[in-house]
């Protein structure tokens, strides 16, 4: 457990409830039949994005799952194609949004978290996974 | 921006350890215009390689029901080599059977597995908290104290989360030339799949990648400090060959097949 005890002590402060949040679901989606690819955490001022290429496989469903910490009001996740189109977002205005996919070609599709904070916040902290069945 | 690896919550969450309780949250409203930011120039490239459970399980989603763990050749990787370049695919080809055989092997193999990996992390300096990692998941797989289940998530964190995150004294190329390993293997073994299926054209979309493939040949054009030319020259050679399948519009023949089996064969065994 070294490892990661050291990983939560570099940890910034609004990092740790964003991870907490998304461990949950990530969790839950295990148990339901997800499989988890990769995960990734941000601090990200406002506006700011993560984006990150994910290979994805016509006929499965790809689960993008995010949380943002207190200070964020709105957490965004997107996916959109090689041509930067975008063909999935989530269309809610809480900061734990979670956005199903199901690509109809195969291909790498690009997955970006977007979000935008209350005045007089300059950074939040995000956290993304990744997950198909 | 700050970032910073995330590899705490999603190990714990997925090994079962204790979590906080999810909160009951109000349905959120509906954003009527919502923001469309543009794609900014610069992607990871962290989430684009699928995992050798993901390509199992799109195998059987397509009608293959063939276990990929059956399918592995009697092969050993000798993750103790000086080199690294070899020793992080050889590291890699070890972690994907792993993942793939970790339900169903006897413990000495699974034992074997964990100490091969254990080896190629020390010889890639990837530092004494994942050995520590591993000796620890090896003394409860030891014990008997741990289910297979338990086992699966943990690898495939261990796999997707942790191993990525790892800094390896600054060699920006290990981790993908981990992947690597870990994609050759289950290309292989996808492609011995479809040998023998009937209805493949849906699961040949696994070897139908060249972004994939793209990802991966970059890093055989960037100097590795102590890596004998002959390893990233055979690996841009084996991947050149793959993407002139992955490219493939029309449906995979037996020949690329084939191609697929002797090339990654032929790349695994000389690393």
């Amino acid at each position: 457990m070294t490892l990661w005890v050291a990983i939560l002590a570099a940890a910034h402060a609004g990092l740790p409830e964003a991870e907490d949040c998304l461990q949950v679901k990530v969790r839950e989606a295990y148990d339901a039949g997800w499989r988890f690819r990769m995960s990734h955490s941000d601090t990200l001022r406002s506006g700011g994005v993560y984006a990150t290429r994910a290979l994805m496989l016509a006929g499965r469903t790809y689960r993008v799952l995010a949380c943002a910490d207190a200070a964020a009001a709105d957490l965004d996740v997107l996916v959109y194609d090689s041509q930067g189109t975008v063909v999935a977002r989530d269309r809610t205005t809480d900061r734990e949004p979670t956005l199903d996919f199901t690509p109809p070609v195969t291909g790498a599709y690009v997955v970006l978290m977007y979000h935008r904070l209350p005045a007089g916040t300059e950074s939040a902290a995000a956290a993304l996974a990744l997950g198909s069945r | 921006m700050l970032r910073r690896t995330f590899t705490l919550a999603l190990a714990l969450a997925l090994a079962g350890c204790n979590a906080p309780e999810a909160e009951v949250a109000p349905e959120p409203a509906p954003a009527e215009n919502p923001a469309t930011p543009e794609v900014p120039d610069e992607v990871e490239d962290k989430a684009l390689v699928p995992s050798p459970l993901e390509m199992q399980a799109a195998l059987e989603a397509s009608g293959i029901e063939t276990k990929l763990a059956t399918l592995i050749p009697e092969r050993t990787f000798d993750t103790s080599v000086a080199d690294p370049d070899r020793a992080a695919v050889r590291t890699g080809a070890v972690l994907a059977d792993m993942l793939l055989t970790v339900k169903t092997s006897d413990k000495a193999a699974l034992l074997a597995q964990i100490d091969a990996i254990s080896t190629g992390m020390g010889q890639l300096d990837g530092g004494t908290d994942i050995t520590a990692t591993l000796a620890d998941i090896k003394t409860r797989v030891e014990a008997d104290a741990v289910t297979r289940d338990e086992l699966l998530k943990e690898f495939e964190t261990l796999s997707g989360a942790v191993i990525p995150e790892l800094e390896f004294n600054g060699v920006s190329r290990i981790v993908p030339l981990i992947q690597a390993g870990s994609w050759l293997q289950g290309t292989n073994l996808v492609a011995r799949a479809l040998k023998g299926a009937t209805e493949r054209e849906a699961a040949s979309q696994l070897l139908k990648a060249p972004s994939v493939v793209d990802y991966f040949t970059q890093y055989t054009k960037t100097e590795g400090e102590n890596a004998p030319e002959v390893v990233t020259k055979k690996l841009a050679e084996s991947l050149a060959s793959l993407k002139k399948v992955a490219v493939k519009t029309e449906p995979l023949t037996d020949e690329d097949l084939d191609t697929v089996v002797s090339v990654t064969d032929s790349v695994l065994s000389l690393l």
